[in-house]
């Protein structure tokens, strides 16, 4: 295993978290920033990754021809439209999760190991056989939840997988995402400091719950590809975090709390 | 009759002792302590080289827990998709 992983699983346990939306979001950012990415999609069956990144109608081949020997890895990869340096290696929708095995995704990730910086695995929700293929060929876990009860239940129940499957403290990133700055605010909702005190782990990153990535995930343009989109920072931070740098988790929430004045400018600025 | 409904809404408000984020943070707690007590993940190959001192230890952790005799607990494992599941039976009778 390198010293600075590059093959990372995103994965929660819980499903509608916002897995896919993370994991393309992150992969432009690492792009944006001059990063050679991977994207790829284990959700077989229910896959949704080449639709948020409005890929849907490039796919040709997808992971499920790499295992049956059809194509090679590199021949099923689609270069993302604006990104030049960012690629999919997309899920078939009529193949199933038990159609592949862990060893599969091991010798795809292999092959495509040293033409990238890094590789993002979009895990599927569950604990079963689409987990364990996902965790397979990873050097490191992004695990995301949202600030509800469930979400964390499931994110705590993945950690101890992660765990057994070898994975280190160091090894894994906890991500909150959909945070609702004022309900936590007025004590209505869990904040991130209850968060890192049930999983007993460090945040990685905040990201705040946005309509802007509702919007642009129907268009099939990850937010962070928008300009002055609020998530951005948070994904650049997370980004500038996992390379080692210190940058403060608040600095993930400024400017979400917009004033009256500013709020009623943007809504102008909308139309 | 809106006037009258805004006082009942406060009122129910005052009642409440805890807040919500109160409440989550506390049951959250309680649900992975719990948790954290209870799950044990054994490799396989530790699993099969000592599944009959593990056994007896179910046994003997649950007899403890009940305040029942060792007899009355019966222990069963099986392997699913991986992982190896144990299943307990505690006779209270």
């Amino acid at each position: 295993m390198a010293d600075k992983p590059k093959v990372f699983v995103v994965t929660s346990g819980k499903g509608g978290v916002g897995k896919t939306t993370f994991t393309s979001n992150l992969g432009c950012t690492l792009a944006k920033m001059g990063e050679r990415v991977c994207l790829l999609d284990a959700d077989i069956g229910l896959k949704n990754l080449d639709v948020v990144l409005g890929l849907e109608n490039r796919i040709i081949y997808t992971s499920f021809d790499v295992v049956n020997g059809t194509v090679s890895a590199k021949e099923a990869l689609v270069k993302h439209k604006q990104l030049k340096n960012l690629y999919l290696l997309a899920a078939s929708q009529v193949a199933t999760k038990e159609m592949m095995a862990p060893e599969d995704m091991k010798r795809m990730v292999q092959e495509i190991y040293d033409d990238f910086d890094y590789i993002l695995i979009d895990s599927p929700a569950g604990i079963e056989r689409g987990f364990r293929n996902s965790v397979a060929p990873a050097e490191a876990a992004f695990i995301v939840t949202t600030p509800e009860i469930p979400a964390i239940s499931d994110a705590d129940r993945v950690i101890g997988l992660l765990e057994n499957y070898g994975f280190t403290e160091d090894r894994m990133f906890i991500v909150l995402n959909k945070f609702k700055a004022n309900m936590a605010k007025r004590g209505d909702m869990l904040d991130k400091n209850d968060v890192e005190k049930a999983l007993a782990m460090r945040l990685i990153g905040v990201i705040p719950d946005s309509e802007e990535v509702i919007i642009a995930t129907n268009k099939g343009i990850p937010a962070v590809l928008e300009d002055g989109v609020v998530i951005g920072k948070s994904f650049e931070n997370i980004v500038r975090r996992i390379k080692g740098e210190d940058v403060p988790i608040d600095d993930d929430l400024k400017g979400v709390s917009k004033g009256f004045i500013s709020s009623l400018l943007s809504m102008f600025k909308k139309r | 009759m809106w006037i009258v409904d805004i006082f009942k809404r406060k009122n129910r408000q005052h009642k409440q002792t805890k807040s919500p984020k109160e409440e989550a943070a506390e049951r959250l707690e309680t649900m992975l302590s719990r948790r954290r007590e209870i799950v044990k993940m054994i490799p396989v190959e530790e699993f099969e080289a000592n599944s009959e001192e593990i056994k007896y230890a179910v046994i003997e952790t649950l007899s403890r827990k009940f305040n029942i005799p060792p007899e009355k607990v019966r222990v069963d494992y099986h392997e699913q998709n991986g992982y190896i599941v144990i299943v307990t039976n505690v006779n209270f009778k």
